[in-house]
């Protein structure tokens, strides 16, 4: 029983390291997706091309 | 040039709910319904993240070769983007595997790290994809980039079955595949949920990551027509 309960330590940092990790990697993904987002709509690339924009009556 | 997809949105968030759903029942499952090893006690509980973990790797190493014969095949960038998407995704799960094997190893081997086949295949295994995304990173020329990566893809890709066969071939430390005839039927249902949350979790990253590099790639391209207008 003694060294059942030893493992619980390792048991605990496996399960909190594994769902830092997805955090992280999703924290990145978020952050370059953004940063991708940011640099096309710089560039013009996300905008619809100019002939199917709406008639601006103005 | 690819067509450039939606970064965010689409059925991304949903795929995303279905995998954070499936994450927190595979957690919870192998956390509280399930009951501990009688030998090795809670620590054992660690093979519901561990042994998931190294499927999601292989096979998204798995992906990575299948992506890289099209591309060869085809020279179609869309499968080179794949590739890379699989391969980034692989590298972060295979170093997971390594560090929740070594809390693992510690106390039932009373060590963090041993030269067993098993794990040093798998820290190969590690350094070729580790290698595949810095060659990538230094090749300039995109169509290179991707032949390079595409023959790296398909020659690492060797070593796979070398890191599942290796606890068959050798004398090892690590202990045989888990399967549902070496396991008690409670344990196998919740090592399922669990690779199957798992493998929820890699499409979800996958597209994810696709998209990012569909994006870059369109980023690229605009920088290569204004460097070098003739190149458009």
């Amino acid at each position: 029983m003694e060294g059942q309960a030893s493992g619980t330590p390792f048991l605990i940092a496996g399960y909190l390291i594994t769902w830092a990790v997805l955090v992280w990697y999703l924290w990145r993904l978020n952050r370059r997706s953004l940063q991708a987002r940011r640099a096309l709509d710089f560039a013009g690339a996300t905008r619809p091309p100019i002939e199917t924009q709406e008639p601006n009556d103005e | 040039m690819q067509d450039l997809p939606e970064i965010e949105g689409g059925s991304a968030p949903l795929l995303g709910t279905l995998t954070l759903i499936a994450m927190l029942a595979g957690t919870a499952a192998g956390l509280l319904l399930v009951p501990a090893d009688a030998l090795q006690g809670s620590v054992q509980r660690l093979m519901y993240v561990h042994v998931p973990a190294a499927w999601l790797a292989m096979l998204a190493f798995f992906v990575v070769f299948v992506m890289s014969v099209l591309y060869l095949v085809q020279r179609d960038p869309k499968w080179d983007l794949l590739a890379v998407s699989s391969a980034e995704i692989g590298v972060v799960f295979t170093a997971l595997t390594l560090v929740l094997g070594s809390l693992w190893g510690k106390p039932t081997w009373g060590v963090w790290w041993t030269w067993d086949p098993r794990l040093t295949t798998t820290a190969i295994m590690l350094m070729i994809y580790v290698g595949y995304l810095v060659v990538r990173a230094f090749a300039e020329d995109p169509e290179k980039r991707a032949r390079w990566a595409a023959i790296i893809g398909i020659v690492g890709f060797v070593d796979v079955p070398i890191v599942y066969l290796s606890v068959l071939w050798w004398r090892t430390l690590h202990q045989p595949p888990s399967s549902p005839r070496s396991m008690a039927g409670e344990f196998v249902y919740v090592l399922l949920l669990n690779v199957g949350a798992f493998t929820i979790l890699y499409v979800y990253l996958m597209v994810r990551r696709y998209r990012i590099a569909v994006a870059e790639q369109h980023l690229d391209e605009r920088r290569l027509v204004r460097d070098d207008p003739a190149a458009g």
